[in-house]
């Protein structure tokens, strides 16, 4: 069980960072371009390829997040509860996110499948496929949610558990 | 039922899940959905969706948004934020109060360099508050300076928060960074003016540095500052002079921020390896917030709940300042509880049509509800920063003493807002001398 937490920790991690590698290309695509204009000529396809590129920036790190569980979320509301409460409603959290994601992820792959069928790209001064990006959004939202089941199972064991459940502060935003 | 009375009864299903530890994402998302499937029918919804999913994040303004995040970390991470410090610290020290005012301006440059105040509240704090209590600084004061002064990076741009205004309310980015920096100098005076007023009457909060400190360790102190002079230079000139676009001086920033974390031989594994995890983990967080934004925004439009909203406030006749002093309130009471950007994807679809109504300049506006974020940065009891300079003290300082000092702080905050909603031109003045009037 531990080793298995340890492998999905790390892959939730590994898939972050590739989300903000991402973010390390498309600055210097955009700031390359940006500078190109003005002394010689622009980078073709920058603009399309930088917005293509926030979809694995975006969708990547979602299972991360969730990992930390730092979706914003507000805390004080339910601070009076007791932990075991407390962790009941945050079962019931990720079961609403799993039902609403899991849908999102489903919608997203059928779009996906569309989009890889036709071969969609958009045309610029070259053409940008955009059909390999459609297929990250049911990805990372599908990791988000097999990160949101692992939750729920976690917080409904500390809900009705034996064990008195561990108290964990709220999460961060920004 | 009638479709406003679906949007009505969103908005509470909405509020409700929040209020049940239910992520704000998540609401968002699930309740447009739902909203969108009773008034527009499965097949729509469904269509929209799967679009919208690419569509609300694969657009060239947002791109600035990662890059702006991008820019901070590697700005931190070089070291700038200790740089500030110090340097602000040679030249202030000796004025009442003086390692306070020099944490508010060592805040207010690393701002300048950053789109989100809680880095700096960290870094800031290790630094200058144990300097602070080894002179014998009140504690209060000392912790208060640090996690109000922190939250001037969200007024001072770039900010995170103006770009997600610009795109909330369609006005341009470039425009809204511009209008921010002279209401962010004038927060950060305001705040240093009250400081030294305090020590200078009640020199106990903030007894005399005795140090020794030459006009020739002051000039040479400026070196540490060149690159974020030169950071500044490249995003306000950048936008300035029209050489790029927002999201193109995102980008050339965070290039900045890179080369002078080489040059400051921070660059390592760990460093670059930290800078892209906090990138994707943070790009991650705000976005899912804008996807489900985004579709709850779609079904507030359909709801016709916020067009209802401006009928009222017309045919009420209610004047421009009654109107903006509600929204003062409302944001202020929000801010207690909701995070920043929350905060704005919550109230500006519904206010929209409500500011357009009353033809209120959206720029001027903005640097409004921005400093009104800013505030509930610190607004007990969810004042973020003020979490974080408690992360930062650990045990040396009890979270009521680092609220206790925040008090001061709050009551100059409030009255730069009054200056801000008083005198339109301090935010106005900059974007129209600088791009002409829009």
């Amino acid at each position: 069980m531990s080793r298995a937490r340890v492998v999905i920790e790390k892959f939730a991690e590994w898939m972050a960072l590739v989300g903000g590698f991402v973010v390390f290309l498309m600055m210097l695509m955009v700031a390359v371009d940006a500078v190109g204009r003005k002394v010689a000529s622009s980078l073709p396809g920058a603009l399309e390829f930088s917005e293509a590129f926030m979809v694995p920036a975006v969708f990547l790190p979602l299972m991360f997040v969730q990992l930390r569980r730092e979706h914003v979320f507000v805390g004080v509301v339910t601070d009076w509860l007791s932990p075991r409460s407390r962790a009941f409603l945050d079962g019931l959290a990720s079961l609403v996110g799993i039902v609403i994601f899991g849908f999102l992820s489903w919608l997203a792959l059928d779009k996906a499948i569309q989009a890889f069928a036709v071969g969609e790209y958009r045309i610029a001064v070259i053409s940008v496929p955009i059909w390999p990006y459609r297929w990250i959004i049911p990805f990372g939202t599908g990791l988000m949610v097999l990160q949101l089941t692992l939750h729920a199972i976690e917080d409904f064991g500390r809900a009705f558990g034996a064990a008195e459940p561990s108290p964990r502060a709220d999460a961060t935003p920004i | 039922m009638e479709s406003h009375y679906v949007g009505l009864l969103g908005f509470v299903v909405l509020l409700a899940l929040i209020g049940l530890r239910v992520p704000i994402a998540f609401a968002l998302t699930l309740v447009g959905f739902g909203g969108l499937l009773i008034l527009s029918g499965t097949d729509a919804t469904f269509a929209l969706l799967a679009s919208q999913m690419y569509s609300s994040v694969a657009n060239n303004t947002l791109t600035a948004i990662p890059l702006f995040l991008l820019m901070g970390y590697f700005a931190f991470h070089a070291g700038l934020t200790r740089a500030c410090f110090d340097t602000a610290r040679l030249w202030m020290a000796r004025l009442p109060g003086g390692l306070a005012i020099a944490t508010v301006a060592g805040c207010a440059l690393f701002g300048a360099c950053a789109g989100s105040g809680v880095a700096a509240a960290g870094a800031m704090g290790r630094v200058s508050i144990p300097e602070m209590l080894r002179y014998g600084y009140d504690r209060k004061l000392a912790c208060g300076s640090v996690a109000a002064a922190a939250t001037l990076a969200v007024l001072i741009p770039p900010s995170i928060v103006m770009v997600v205004y610009a795109i909330l309310t369609e006005v341009s980015i470039g425009r809204l960074l511009l209008a921010g920096y002279i209401p962010g100098i004038l927060s950060a005076l305001i705040l240093m003016a009250m400081i030294m007023v305090r020590c200078s009457l009640d020199p106990s909060l903030a007894p005399q540095v005795t140090i020794k400190i030459t006009w020739s360790d002051r000039f040479k102190s400026l070196k540490n500052i060149w690159g974020i002079t030169l950071l500044i230079a490249l995003v306000l000139g950048g936008i300035y002079t029209g050489f790029v676009t927002a999201t193109e001086a995102a980008a050339i920033g965070a290039l900045g921020a890179f080369v002078l974390m080489i040059t400051a031989r921070q660059l390592n594994r760990a460093t670059f390896r930290d800078s892209m995890l906090e990138t994707g983990r943070t790009t991650g967080m705000i976005f899912l917030l804008l996807v489900g934004a985004s579709i709850f925004t779609g079904f507030m439009a359909i709801s016709g709940v916020p067009q209802i909203l401006a009928e009222l406030i017309i045919d009420g006749k209610y004047s421009m300042w009654t109107v903006l002093a509600i929204i003062c309130v409302v944001y202020l009471f929000l801010g207690m509880f909701l995070d920043s950007i929350s905060m704005m994807l919550l109230t500006l679809p519904v206010l929209l049509p409500v500011l357009k109504a009353l033809d209120i300049d959206m720029i001027w506006f903005g640097i409004i509800v921005v400093k009104l974020v800013e505030i509930g940065c610190i607004t007990p009891p969810f004042g973020i920063t003020v979490y974080v300079v408690k992360g930062v003290v650990g045990n040396t300082v009890s979270l009521e003493d680092v609220f206790r000092g925040i008090w001061w702080f709050l009551a100059m905050e409030i009255f730069t807002l009054l200056v801000l909603i008083a005198f339109p031109v301090i935010s106005t003045i900059l974007p129209d001398m600088m791009l002409g009037k829009g």
